[in-house]
């Protein structure tokens, strides 16, 4: 009776556990990798987590149409606009609904200019001008035109993970290195998943709270995520609060060239 | 008669004393007058400026504008101003009219804003209102129907503008957003009020009503009375207004409006106080003199009483004697209050920016106002605290026995 060795030599037993330990090293890296990425993501820094927030919502150029719902004690009222960005600086509002028709903000740098079809010169804000309210909202002209980003006047803390408006979120404390702000404090609510702002609350230097933006709806645009509905309220006035609605965002197109020049405002 | 001659005659007898005497009360008399002067300066100066600058001496305004006039209400209108106007100018009660579009608003100068109030005015309704030509210091005043104002000289300081130049000013609409408008500066107001000279500025009314998009509204319509008065006024526009069925108007006197004019009724109260306390100072005086003349009479008075008069007669005669010097102060002080005063109320005293701190719609330049019957008041209460002073003093001669006077 003949036997058959099924026995392998040292090389076949090396060659054939090749493939078991390329499994076990990559299933072991994998393992490394995922862990290192989830502590990774768990040590964000606030700091961190502003940035990955203004890339979300600093587009190269952008055109938005919309429309602000500005609520009072004496009704509503609606402004319709169409704005247009390119990076964190430069910013043109133009009104289109009636009552303001012609109207126009831009912002270039750390100046506002208002231009007015009834005026022959265009009004220039600086300092604390930069912080009146923008046709009788809750928003300031600051709050419209956005400005440079976040980091380059705050210092980011993040206090806790909390559940805001329903969705889980870093709550940043970004406290101003410089008087020259509208808000020396302000707290972020910014979603962990997909680093959106949820909420933001805006502080006084005595830390009276002084506005709340509520973000009712955000939007995906390929890469970017951005807020689309926003109530602002400003709680020092007592008032019902100012909605902002993007209806129409065209993200990185091209835009007229010459836009954001004070030759053009006026034109 | 007798009584008067002794009394005429002792009050020559010390020429020196009977002279304080009088010029104590005399001062008292015309630091009176003066203050009352001014005091009624101060009144009709604070009328005029309300009258013309803030409420007319009648104003219809939006009632509800009055509950939120702290949140500017700009939407709070009178509407069709015109028709209205003219129907009100048909009142004789009425005097002079004046509607307006008040333009709330600021300026910028670099990084700084400058508070600003426009008044659009119907400048051909307006000449009749108040005197608009005679405020302005250089140019002339606006045409209507153009975008030309003339700017308060402080304003235009601020602004660093003058004739020729234009100025941009933010605004409120109508409609509660906001606007920015630009004018031709044609002339520089000399404002009677600082505080109006550093923010307001006058331009056509039809001007003001587009760029704060109006239609057919004002923000007001004022009212000056013929010689009806302000009641008959009130209550004429009341009826008018009713009879067109207009609502929602609110038409409010010139005296609730004015916050200066409260102050002024308790200044009143406080000058009266301040005349009775100078009576006080100056009847001290005389109470002195009197008690002095006494005193050094006692002889005189013991010899008086040996003869025969009585203390009656005695209390007449130091009563005499102070209405003599009474009457002769309270008139000295009261000519030459009143001569002071009316050379400065054509001057006029310049108290500067002190008024505009005080807060009230009261001019930098006052002129105090010589009024008859408070000056009539001041000369017959220093007279009868004069003689009043001296009852005291008297009563107590006329207690001394004659033999005792004689002794002494």
């Amino acid at each position: 009776m003949r036997t058959t060795r099924t026995s392998s030599s040292p090389a076949d037993r090396i060659r054939s556990s090749r493939p078991k330990r390329h499994r076990a090293i990559v299933t072991a890296l994998l393992t490394v990798g995922l862990i290192l990425t989830a502590q990774s993501a768990a040590a964000l820094t606030g700091q961190e987590i502003i940035e990955r927030l203004d890339d979300q919502q600093t587009f190269e150029t952008s055109i938005m149409e919309g429309r602000m719902i500005i609520t009072d004690r004496f009704g509503d009222r609606v402004s319709t606009f169409i704005a247009h960005s390119e990076g964190a600086d430069r910013f043109l509002v133009e009104f289109t609904s009636r009552d303001e028709e012609g109207q126009r903000v831009l912002r270039r740098d750390d100046t506002i200019y208002l231009y007015y079809p009834d005026a022959r010169e265009t009004i220039e804000l600086r300092g604390s001008a930069l912080r009146d309210d923008l046709l009788g909202s809750d928003i300031s002209y600051e709050d419209m035109t956005g400005g440079r980003g976040l980091l380059e006047d705050y210092d980011a803390t993040l206090l806790d993970e909390v559940e805001a408006d329903g969705h889980n979120t870093y709550k940043v404390e970004l406290q101003a290195r410089t008087t020259d702000v509208a808000y020396p404090k302000q707290v972020y609510y910014v979603d962990t998943e997909d680093f959106v702002l949820r909420k933001a609350e805006q502080f006084a230097r005595g830390g009276r709270l002084l506005k709340v933006t509520e973000i009712l709806e955000t939007r995906r645009e390929g890469e970017y995520h951005y807020p689309a509905h926003i109530r602002v309220t400003d709680k020092t006035r007592g008032s019902s609060g100012t909605e902002m609605i993007l209806e129409n965002v065209q993200i990185d197109v091209s835009l007229p060239s010459g836009i954001f020049s004070l030759e053009e405002l006026t034109w | 008669m007798k009584l008067a001659k002794i009394a005429l005659r002792n009050v020559f007898r010390n020429r020196r004393r009977s002279f304080l005497s009088m010029l104590a009360v005399a001062v008292a008399a015309m630091a009176m007058t003066n203050m009352f002067a001014l005091l009624e300066g101060m009144k009709e100066d604070l009328r005029q400026n309300t009258w013309n600058y803030e409420s007319g001496e009648v104003r219809i305004r939006n009632a509800d504008f009055d509950r939120y006039e702290h949140l500017n209400p700009v939407h709070y209108v009178v509407p069709d101003y015109r028709a209205l106007t003219e129907q009100l100018a048909e009142l004789p009660e009425v005097g002079a009219i004046s509607p307006r579009i008040n333009v709330p608003g600021m300026a910028f100068r670099g990084e700084e804003q400058i508070s600003t109030r426009g008044i659009g005015v119907d400048f051909d309704l307006e000449a009749e209102f108040q005197d608009l030509e005679g405020l302005v210091a250089r140019g002339r005043l606006p045409r209507p129907g153009t975008s030309e104002a003339v700017l308060g000289a402080g304003l235009a300081r601020e602004l660093n503008v003058g004739i020729g130049d234009a100025a941009t000013f933010l605004t409120q609409t109508r409609t509660r957003s906001s606007n920015a408008f630009t004018v031709d500066i044609v002339g520089i107001a000399d404002f009677p009020m600082g505080g109006l000279n550093s923010s307001t500025y006058i331009l056509p009314i039809e001007a003001a009503g587009r760029y704060l998009r109006m239609g057919d509204a004002s923000s007001e319509i004022l009212l000056k009375s013929s010689r009806a008065g302000t009641e008959a006024l009130e209550q004429a526009v009341h009826s008018l207004l009713g009879e067109r069925g207009v609502e929602g108007m609110a038409v409010t006197d010139w005296t609730q409006v004015s916050a200066g004019y409260d102050y002024l009724q308790m200044a009143d109260a406080v000058y009266n106080i301040v005349a009775l306390f100078f009576f006080v100072l100056g009847c001290t005086v005389i109470i002195n003199t009197t008690m002095m003349t006494i005193h050094e009479r006692v002889h005189e008075i013991g010899t008086l009483s040996a003869m025969g008069m009585r203390g009656g007669e005695l209390i007449r005669l130091f009563f005499t004697e102070a209405a003599y010097l009474g009457i002769a102060g309270s008139l000295l002080g009261t000519l030459v209050g009143v001569a002071i005063a009316v050379p400065l109320g054509a001057i006029g005293i310049d108290f500067g920016g002190a008024m505009e701190t005080a807060g009230m719609d009261m001019s930098n330049v006052l002129h105090p106002v010589v009024n008859i019957r408070s000056t009539l008041g001041v000369f017959v209460f220093s007279a009868v605290v004069a003689m009043a002073a001296s009852f005291l003093p008297a009563t107590r001669a006329a207690r001394l026995r004659p033999v005792d006077a004689l002794r002494k």
